[in-house]
């Protein structure tokens, strides 16, 4: 089952693409490993054939891994914030389709739907976060931008499918005329 | 509609190949993820053998590797932790969805 905002498990990704993420983290399994492997051949020599500069490389070597680790690990928690925030914001599109303004509902949506396109492509998070205020360039911006709209008008017609309310369906169509509007105020 | 959105249906009205391929997602995420688990298992046991057969004469030494030991069991834990703090967080995060639509529908 596809979720939204590409959220997903690495096995639920298509093979080629889920073997890739399991290969890269065991690489940094055993990169790791082996990092400390040298770390323990370099204190094995300190202490049975001194040489000079042996500690301070020994520190280099624990610094850039430590580094490496802690840089993963932000990364990884800033994909899982920007996931939070786009579940946040679809969840609230869902509850107040028929309720908050339409152009709130329309904004909520779309966010997402941005959200959601950016975790899609494999951008770095500098890049996501660039993108979501600007295209690389203003063709990218204007495709990044109608892609959104496109979504965020699927997402609300199947948030509301087989709901058979004229309050609800005046609601939507108000909703939609504010995306329309979204539409031509994009890059 | 090319995607559903997830949340909005319960996996058990699903057909059952979606259904199966949910849960098979699931299971083989977890597999893997011990899997994870137990390579740092086998990476501690190798680095205990390897430590056996290196021959130091002082006790310092011997501690300079007993410290050597608790880095490597550390550092080696932290990206297996980290890689499925991720994937439980998807499971959670799904989790919580759904209970939050159930209570608001």
């Amino acid at each position: 089952m596809p979720d939204a905002l590409g959220a997903r498990l690495p096995t639920e990704e298509p093979l080629g693409r889920s073997l890739s993420i399991y290969a890269k983290r065991l690489a940094i399994v055993l990169a790791v490993a082996l990092a400390n492997g040298v770390l323990l051949l370099m204190m094995w020599l300190g202490v049975t054939h001194p040489f000079p500069g042996g500690l301070l490389l020994g520190i280099v070597i624990t610094s850039v891994a430590t580094m490496f680790l802690w840089r993963e690990g932000l990364t990884v928690k800033e994909a899982i914030r920007i996931s939070e925030e786009g579940f946040v914001a679809g969840d609230l599109a869902h509850y107040e389709i028929g309720q908050a303004p339409p152009r709130v509902v329309a904004l909520s949506l779309l966010s997402r739907a941005l959200i959601r396109e950016d975790l899609r492509q494999d951008h770095g998070l500098e890049r996501v976060a660039r993108a979501l205020t600007r295209g690389g360039s203003d063709e990218e911006g204007r495709r990044r931008w109608m892609a959104a709209i496109d979504r965020a008008r699927q997402e609300l017609s199947a948030q509301t499918e087989g709901r058979d309310d004229p309050t609800l369906r005046n609601h939507v169509r108000r909703v939609i005329e504010a995306l329309h509007e979204l539409e031509t105020l994009g890059p | 509609m090319d995607e559903q959105i997830a949340g909005t249906g319960d996996e058990w009205s699903d057909p059952p190949g979606a259904r199966l391929r949910f849960f098979v997602g699931h299971f083989f995420a977890i597999l893997i993820d011990t899997g994870f688990l137990v390579l740092w298992v086998t990476v501690q046991w190798l680095s205990e053998r390897l430590i056996q057969g290196l021959k130091l004469a002082e006790v310092i030494d011997s501690w300079v590797l007993w410290t050597f030991q608790i880095v490597l069991a550390l550092s080696t834990l932290a990206p297996v932790v980290i890689y499925t703090y991720a994937d439980v967080i998807v499971m959670w995060a799904r989790a919580r969805k759904k209970v939050r639509r159930a209570k608001h529908a």
